[in-house]
């Protein structure tokens, strides 16, 4: 009995080596072929690369000091010297928007994390708990989602004062709703599945089952909901600043700075150009990668949402 | 219809409820006291006079007391007075409503005479050059920020060109020809991240009427092409596209607030973002409410309508 298997062990290794390459360079084929196929999810990668490399190289990368005011240039349009120009203080404003890339993405991306911990928690319970429960999450979700994000998000960061966590705060709470809809229903597509069925039979825990069996079938689906968020939140965070009451200076972000610029539009319209132009980009970029993730995991929404 | 009606009703209550829980819970984390906020921090008052204020405001009550009186307050209409000026809440909003229901309805109504037939052209044509294009100009414009396109348009049209005024209103019954003129780049702005989800919804939506088989059924009877578009699939088609207003109408007002701040137009966005940074508490949580409950009883006659116009919908629901 002994020399079957120690005869078949070197011939199983083998071939599981050898798949597991074969299977390695399949899979690497098939990204490349994803990429090409889905034009949206390498424009939108490509660009949030690039942004979140500038945001984190900016110590590094930054010509000036974005916070050294400089009254000898204030107002200068793009030259050799100041590519993106100076604001009215003589600031160059390259400096500030690669300064300012780490605070927009920063906050967009920590009030997408809570917003998804808090709203797949909510989610998970109400997918599998149903009956009531279900019922008081679900309704105060559409009670939240009622809100216009951007009141919502206003009326937040008034009751908790001017503050970075505060806006952090409020832009979470906007996207809770989103996150425990989107895994409340894929739970309830799921319910019925037969492993399930088998766990519960099993007599698994709840939370085990919720964990174990729920979970990692939601990835994908909650995957795509934090890159289209990551696009609302910075979008939402970017009006607030616009409107003045995002996070407070000197520190500066993206709609801060044309919040600011805005007042020369006629002097120096790059003030106003520039900073608008990141906010798009790392709204498209978001978008773009949250809408050719969705194609890729699940092809049958590619025909229906359009694109 | 009525069963209908009666269950849409019924799902509204509860929505309703949250939203003034929320928006009483938010307004009372600001308020903290609200006695020592009228006092002001170098109040020498005793402890038996701030007592007596509080009992008089009646903020020494238990909070869900509060909002009880709040909300019988608030259903009649009366949302409280101004900080920081002797008009009432409901007369403030009411002055300033007439211009954000013009830059809305303008909004909408342009971004549907826009979308909708690019929507369709995009799905009679799909997977055409056409409809790449359509679709991709419509992804890209749901990710433009609406305050930097308007800004963009003020710099194009009212700084270079001189043709358009950049900030400012006059109304309809004063000039309509200097009414419209201030509102044509207010309404662009407005609309057009709705252009864009409007086309992919259209477009989405034809596509899946043209593979029915009453579509088919029709075209192998030799309807012409026009005929079959008209009579079979647009009337369909069209329906869904309503209720996509009622998805948007949040977005519209969240929109508006920002559209009517850069062009300093003298809507209920404005003196929202004005009461703000005036911390003129009454007025913030009266027109927070008073957007919120509007975008709850638009997607609900959104919803009605969608039910009227759409028998399948109704026995849906028995």
């Amino acid at each position: 009995m002994a020399e079957p298997i120690a005869n078949h062990m070197p011939y199983a290794v083998e071939t599981s080596i050898a798949s597991a390459s074969a299977e390695r360079r399949a899979r690497a084929l098939g990204w490349v072929r994803v990429l090409r196929k889905e034009p949206q999810l390498w424009i939108g990668s490509l660009i949030l690369v690039a942004l979140i490399a500038g945001a984190l190289l900016a110590p590094l990368s930054a010509p000036y000091d974005p916070l050294m005011p400089d009254y000898s240039v204030s107002l200068h349009a793009p030259s050799r010297a100041h590519l993106f120009g100076t604001d009215n203080l003589g600031r160059d404003q390259l400096s500030r928007i690669l300064y300012g890339g780490r605070l927009s993405l920063f906050v967009g991306t920590c009030a997408v994390m809570i917003g998804m911990l808090i709203g797949v928690t909510l989610g998970l319970i109400s997918g599998y708990k149903m009956g009531v429960l279900d019922s008081l999450i679900m309704r105060t979700m559409d009670g939240i989602l009622a809100f216009p994000g951007l009141v919502l998000a206003l009326s937040i960061s008034f009751a908790l004062g001017p503050s970075l966590r505060s806006v952090i705060i409020a832009l979470a709470a906007v996207r809770v709703p989103g996150f425990a809809r989107v895994v409340r229903g894929q739970m309830l597509a799921l319910r019925n599945r037969e492993y399930i069925e088998a766990a519960e039979a099993l007599g698994a825990r709840p939370v085990r089952i919720v964990l174990r069996h729920f979970l990692p079938n939601l990835v994908s689906i909650i995957l795509v909901q934090v890159s289209l968020s990551a696009g609302s939140a910075i979008f939402t965070e970017a009006s607030l600043s616009f409107l003045g009451f995002g996070v407070p200076p000197p520190q500066p972000d993206w709609g801060g700075m044309l919040h600011d610029g805005y007042v020369y539009l006629e002097i120096n319209p790059w003030l106003s150009i520039i900073p608008g132009a990141f906010i798009f980009l790392a709204v498209l970029g978001f978008n773009f990668l949250g809408d050719g993730l969705r194609d890729t995991l699940d092809p049958q929404q590619r025909r229906r949402r359009g694109l | 219809m009525l069963r209908y009606i009666g269950r849409r009703l019924l799902l509204t209550i509860p929505i309703l409820f949250v939203i003034t829980v929320a928006t009483f819970t938010l307004m009372s984390l600001v308020i903290g006291d609200p006695v020592l906020l009228i006092l002001g921090p170098d109040s020498t008052a005793d402890q038996a006079t701030i007592d007596r204020l509080r009992q008089q405001l009646g903020v020494d009550r238990p909070l869900p007391v509060q909002y009880a009186d709040w909300l019988r307050h608030v259903v009649t209409g009366d949302f409280g007075r101004s900080f920081r000026s002797p008009i009432s809440v409901r007369e403030a909003i009411l002055a300033r409503l007439p211009v954000t229901l013009e830059l809305t309805v303008l909004a909408l109504v342009v971004a549907i005479v826009i979308a909708v037939p690019l929507g369709i052209a995009a799905a009679l044509r799909s997977g055409s050059g056409l409809d790449l294009g359509l679709s991709g100009i419509a992804s890209i414009s749901l990710s433009l920020p609406n305050f930097w396109l308007g800004i963009l348009l003020i710099y194009v049209f009212a700084l270079k060109l001189r043709v358009l005024p950049s900030a400012g209103y006059v109304g309809f019954a004063q000039s309509p020809v200097q009414n419209v003129k201030f509102m044509v780049l207010p309404t662009i702005t407005l609309a057009l991240a709705l252009i864009g989800s409007l086309t992919r919804y259209t477009r989405a939506v034809m596509i899946e009427v043209l593979e029915q088989d009453y579509i088919r059924t029709a075209r192998a009877k030799g309807l012409r092409a026009t005929t079959v578009l008209r009579r079979h699939a647009l009337a369909n088609g069209l329906i869904p596209v309503i209720t996509v207003v009622g998805l948007e109408v949040a977005g519209l007002f969240g929109g508006a607030v920002v559209t009517e701040t850069i062009f300093s137009l003298p809507g209920v966005g404005t003196l929202l973002t004005d009461s703000v940074l005036g911390r003129d508490l009454p007025m913030v949580q009266g027109i927070v409410l008073f957007i919120t409950v509007t975008v709850v009883l638009t997607s609900l006659v959104v919803d009605l309508l969608y039910a009227l116009l759409d028998p399948r919908i109704r026995s849906l629901y028995g």
